[in-house]
């Protein structure tokens, strides 16, 4: 009973950390396209291509079976759109 | 003069719908948004229903009434350069090559853009280079169809669009089937 506590318990913090390296609206990514690039990647994103358009750098990535188009604004690196294709 | 029915209902419907899909997705959808896909998939759904009627349709329809044939389509080519082109009643050599051609294009577009909305091709620079060298191919298929469609109908005095509206060529006296 202890040990299928214990599992769960790890489950819970395995499944928040996941989510907690999923992208939000508002995070800041770094200042250089290279900073965003790692930052994306090292969240276990599969980044595919980057596009800069009217002061925003567009982003097109996957995550597992998750097709996103990202929108940083280019000055200061934060994600002002998310959108899930 | 005699009128020969050629292009049947759906022959007909198949031509027609294409077309506006081509036109719509070419010039009025946004390419971002999800009408566009439909749209593509539509036209591409209907390029296969028509290659399926191509092979258990009526004659004129079949696939085999007008063969790919490049040699032919020289010849062809050849003889509106000397403004002697016999008509028709299926789609003469060289229309023949546009319409496989066509067909071949909308397809490829169909498929590019299936794969584009797929995990593993999704943001791939490659494959949306190709679809939009697909879709400046298919224009410049379009506009050389519709020159090729008012050269014959001028040369050999068949109305070839009044023909995919009401389904009958009119053949000039003299004329012979080819």
């Amino acid at each position: 009973m202890r040990l299928h506590g214990l599992v769960f318990g790890a489950a819970v913090l395995l499944a928040g950390q996941a989510l907690a390296e999923d992208i939000t609206l508002g995070d800041v990514l770094g200042g250089t396209v290279e900073e965003i690039r790692s930052g994306l990647i090292a969240m276990g994103y599969d980044v595919r291509k980057m596009e800069f358009e009217d002061g925003e750098i567009e982003i097109k990535m996957v995550k597992g079976i998750a097709m996103i188009e990202l929108h940083v604004e280019r000055a200061t690196g934060q994600v002002v759109e998310i959108e899930y294709e | 003069m005699r009128t020969v029915a050629v292009w049947d209902p759906l022959v007909r419907l198949i031509h027609w719908s294409v077309a506006v899909a081509v036109f719509l997705n070419a010039a009025v959808l946004d390419e971002d948004g999800s009408a566009h896909e439909v749209v593509g998939y539509i036209a591409a759904g209907l390029v296969l229903t028509r290659l399926v009627w191509g092979l258990i349709g009526p004659r004129h329809a079949r696939l085999a009434a007008f063969p790919p044939n490049p040699a032919a389509a020289m010849r062809h080519l050849a003889g509106l350069l000397k403004r002697q082109v016999p008509a028709h009643l299926s789609h003469n050599p060289l229309g023949a090559l546009m319409v496989y051609n066509l067909w071949a294009t909308v397809l490829a577009l169909g498929l590019t853009g299936y794969m584009m909305g797929t995990p593993g091709y999704y943001g791939m620079e490659w494959v949306e280079e190709l679809h939009e060298a697909l879709f400046g191919w298919l224009m410049i298929s379009v506009a050389l169809h519709i020159a090729g469609v008012i050269v014959d109908t001028v040369l050999t005095g068949v109305p070839l669009v009044r023909a995919m509206i009401d389904g009958r060529k009119r053949l000039p006296p003299g004329w012979g089937e080819e």
